[in-house]
């Protein structure tokens, strides 16, 4: 036991001189701050002007599949609005059901559909989130990827830029990878 | 004489009040600092959102209320908190798995029961590569270690698993996952002393270049004591290992990946012989051992729906007991894995793979293997298959492995699983399976005084029906329950003087667990496992030494896992365990126990950790599991207290 005085006496010195590191600290989980991503590319992406099939005057996210946002989503952004319009949040079980997005966010339970939520989507000017492996190298346009328990992303720049989309450089800088002309993609 | 011993029990005393007064004293500064102000993520820039280490457990219960079978997962941090720096105690945290120390250096771990120094009906993965032992049936865990900060998750799924990991994975899996080396990336290192084990420390580089290349290195060494007998002289089951390895993964986020990782290690571990039928304690000595693999990885995901793994390792396993038995294996393992999804109905899952190993024990005085040195192999094919109706409702999953081994022959292991979920909180499974534990070496060939081997030795046999429910009843409280019937056949009896399948057996039981966050800044972990192993002999056996099998094995664990994080980044775990009692056939028994185990850690500044740990707190020492096999004597647990600094860069 003797041998562990020092110990504690270094160890509650440590308690005594910097006791204030708490914001530091912050917990947030996995999904709070992929809600947050969801907003932010919003953001850096420009629609074309009246090629929207939405007749509403709200910016629509979609969420396609297994929810795993769960709240998270619409307490952080459900009452926000982005480019001036209201965000209206929805939830879609099957592709069947899909209506016309500005974000959709396609979860990994329809990987299966995927060649079907594709067929759906052609000629929207959807922005397609997805965080399944392969997401970006087939088609969908930004994908998140885990690195250190940090929430990055990889983009196909040719993807947006077929469905209408003006994606910023600044995201494009940001991208931990983007995929371009110079690799062939799937000729859509 | 009186006075003394009265001295030190107030001596003893007085040590744990100032432990008390010094926790008391650092969570009274912990209390005393604000909560975190709630931050608006949305007002975040993209580059700060980018910076924000994130939590993944909320992934956790989801990704287990998906799965048609009794899975836990312990994490990187779950680890941490918990203070462990052996594979072995950070098992003692997931509930259903049965953990009991035999000495310093040996353990008995099985889910489900059957516990044993040799616990046969346990699969056990280190990133991908099996350490199970083809001699014995079993895992040397003294020879198991990764660099702790290192892992991932551990993964456990608790009965057969066997249509996809094929045999041995009779009782449960136990998957020991690393990080990837992205996530790696910088100098990390820790030291240490208790005591128990009397020094550790450990140290990692890592780096990454811009093309998607990323590397690690690491070496890491501890000395653990001896510990002492049951009446409280000191034994002679000192272990230390010094190990070293590194991982190279190359990733450009292109769909292709390859990993290249290996470890090599070399230590010592102390046993005390146990002369047979006797009961007599015989000498210590040590057990010089060492080993290292070497294993390349690539990964191919064509789209969402399409990828392919293809595995190859080596492994080499080095061990010189002057006393049991004593040899060296080489392991060579070819892998591939191939994923195919399209619409609704299908979701496959198909693979192939080889093992060889090659083997050579050498002759001591008491046992001999005929022949010495041998070749055998295992070639394997499996394929399972997953629909899903109702929108994803009802799943049902039916695959099999196929095996042909060069022991027991051709082997069949079918699974079907269905899982169905109710609401968006419930889902309830239940499945059907057959596992096979295939001969080992030892079963095989074998020649001792006491026992002999049997080359028409076969598999032991499981049929298992599982139910279970999992409950993810707030984004704060998850419930999982568990209930199986095991039946099993052809189960190793060992008959005067030769190994024989003579044994059957039914078990059943089940297994609750519980995740709840009362507060942001702590978690509760409940877990309650009860099972009851009946075994009979089949005509003609004479072990009825096996008819209290089911004594061998606690028949119920209750464990309470309590992680707090106070504010000044003050942590404060707490884990209390009960543990039924178990008897061998021996007549020597352990009694039921109650125990502690806490850590106090504090990050002072960004990248420096001080922590304290301390173990079986409540008694000075007891005993917590009998070895029944080609045995070394059991030693007592010790109360012990530990302490780590690490510093991150």
């Amino acid at each position: 036991m003797k041998r562990f005085f020092p110990f504690l006496i270094i160890a509650s010195l440590f308690f005594a001189a910097v006791p204030s590191r708490a914001q530091e600290i912050m917990r947030v989980s996995e999904y709070e701050v992929k809600a947050a991503f969801l907003f932010n590319f919003a953001k850096f992406v420009e629609w074309p002007a009246g090629a929207t099939q939405d007749t509403s005057s709200c910016f629509c996210i979609g969420i396609l599949g297994n929810d795993p946002f769960g709240p998270v989503l619409d307490r952080l952004i459900g009452s926000k609005s982005i480019k001036n319009k209201k965000i209206l949040i929805r939830r879609f079980d099957d592709p069947g059901d899909l209506v016309f997005c500005h974000l959709l966010f396609i979860s990994n339970s329809e990987r299966p559909d995927w060649a079907a939520i594709q067929e759906k989507l052609r000629g929207a000017s959807t922005l397609t989130v997805g965080e399944m492996e392969g997401f970006t190298d087939n088609r969908g346009m930004i994908q998140f990827v885990m690195i250190d328990d940090r929430v990055h992303f990889l983009i196909n720049a040719d993807a947006a830029e077929n469905a209408g989309l003006k994606l910023s450089s600044k995201l494009l800088n940001l991208a931990v990878g983007v995929k371009r002309k110079s690799v062939k993609g799937n000729g859509a | 004489m009186d006075q003394s011993l009265h001295f030190k029990r107030f001596a003893g005393t007085r040590r744990w009040g100032v432990v008390l007064a010094w926790t008391g004293w650092c969570m009274s500064f912990a209390l005393g600092q604000t909560v975190p102000q709630e931050v608006d993520l949305t007002e975040l820039s993209l580059e700060d959102l980018m910076g924000i280490k994130v939590t993944l457990v909320s992934r956790r219960p989801e990704k287990m209320s998906e799965t048609a079978a009794a899975v836990y997962v312990l994490t990187n941090e779950d680890i941490r908190r918990a203070g462990v720096t052996t594979i072995p105690d950070a098992l003692r945290l997931v509930p259903g798995v049965g953990v009991g120390r035999i000495d310093a250096n040996k353990w008995a771990i099985s889910s489900r029961g059957f516990m044993d120094l040799f616990a046969n009906k346990q699969l056990v993965l280190i990133d991908g590569r099996c350490v199970y032992s083809p001699i014995f049936s079993g895992v040397f865990w003294e020879a198991q270690d990764v660099y702790m900060p290192d892992i991932d998750r551990i993964e456990v799924i608790r009965g057969p698993g066997a249509s996809l990991w094929g045999a041995n994975a009779v009782n449960g899996i136990i998957n020991i996952v690393t990080r990837k080396a992205i996530e790696t990336r910088g100098f990390e290192t820790y030291a240490g002393g208790g005591t128990e084990q009397k020094k550790f420390g450990g140290a990692r580089y890592g780096g990454a270049s811009r093309s998607g290349f990323a590397y690690r290195i690491y070496a890491k060494y501890f000395d653990c004591g001896a510990s002492v007998f049951e009446e409280g002289s000191r034994a002679a089951d000192n272990w230390d290992v010094l190990r070293g390895g590194f991982r190279m993964d190359w990733d450009r986020q292109t769909g292709k990946s390859f990993t290249l990782q290996g470890d090599a290690y070399g230590g010592q571990v102390g046993s005390t012989l146990q002369i047979p039928v006797l009961a007599i304690r015989g000498f210590g000595y040590p057990t010089p051992i060492s080993g290292g693999n070497l294993l390349g990885r690539f990964t191919r995901v064509f789209s969402p729906a399409s990828d392919l793994i293809l595995q190859f390792y080596v492994d080499r396993v080095v061990r010189k007991d002057s006393v049991t038995v004593s040899g060296s294996y080489y392991t060579v393992d070819f892998d591939l894995q191939h994923r195919l999804r399209a619409g609704r109905a299908l979701d496959m899952v198909w693979g192939v793979g080889y093992r060889h190993t090659a083997d050579q024990i050498e002759e001591n005085k008491y046992i001999i293997y005929n022949p010495w040195e041998r070749n055998y192999g295992v070639a394997s094919a499996f394929v399972q298959d997953e629909i899903s109706f109702l929108k994803n409702r009802l799943r049902l999953a039916a695959g099999s492995k196929f095996e042909y081994n060069d022991f027991s022959g051709f082997e069949y292991q079918p699974s079907l699983r269905l899982l169905s979920k109710i609401g968006k909180r419930h889902s309830v499974w239940a499945a059907v399976s057959r596992a096979v534990r295939t001969p080992s070496r030892t079963e095989e060939d074998l020649h001792h005084l006491l026992v002999e081997g049997n080359r028409d030795f076969l598999s032991e046999k499981l049929v298992a029906f599982e139910w279970g429910w999992h409950y993810y009843a707030t984004e704060r409280l998850y419930i999982d329950v568990a209930a199986y019937v095991n039946r099993y056949h052809h189960l190793r009896s060992t008959e005067p003087v030769v190994f024989r399948n003579k044994l059957s057996a039914r078990a059943g039981g089940v297994e609750a667990a519980a995740d709840w966050s009362p507060r942001d800044w702590w978690r509760l972990r409940l877990g309650y496992t009860r099972c009851a192993l009946n075994t009979s002999l089949d005509s003609g056996s004479l072990n009825f030494d096996a008819l209290r099998m089911g004594e061998e094995s606690p028949a119920s664990q209750f464990t309470v896992h309590s992680s707090m994080e106070l504010a000044g980044c003050v942590e404060f775990d707490l884990t209390g365990r009960a543990v039924g009692r178990i008897a061998s056939a021996r007549l020597n028994r352990v009694p039921s126990y109650l125990e502690i185990d806490t850590r106090i850690g504090c990050s002072p500044v960004q990248g420096l950790e001080l922590s304290l740990t301390g173990k079986n707190l409540l008694k000075k020492r007891h005993p917590e599991f009998l070895a029944n096999w080609i045995t070394s004597v059991p030693t007592d647990v010790q109360r012990s207290l530990s302490c780590t600094l690490s510093l991150t860069l």
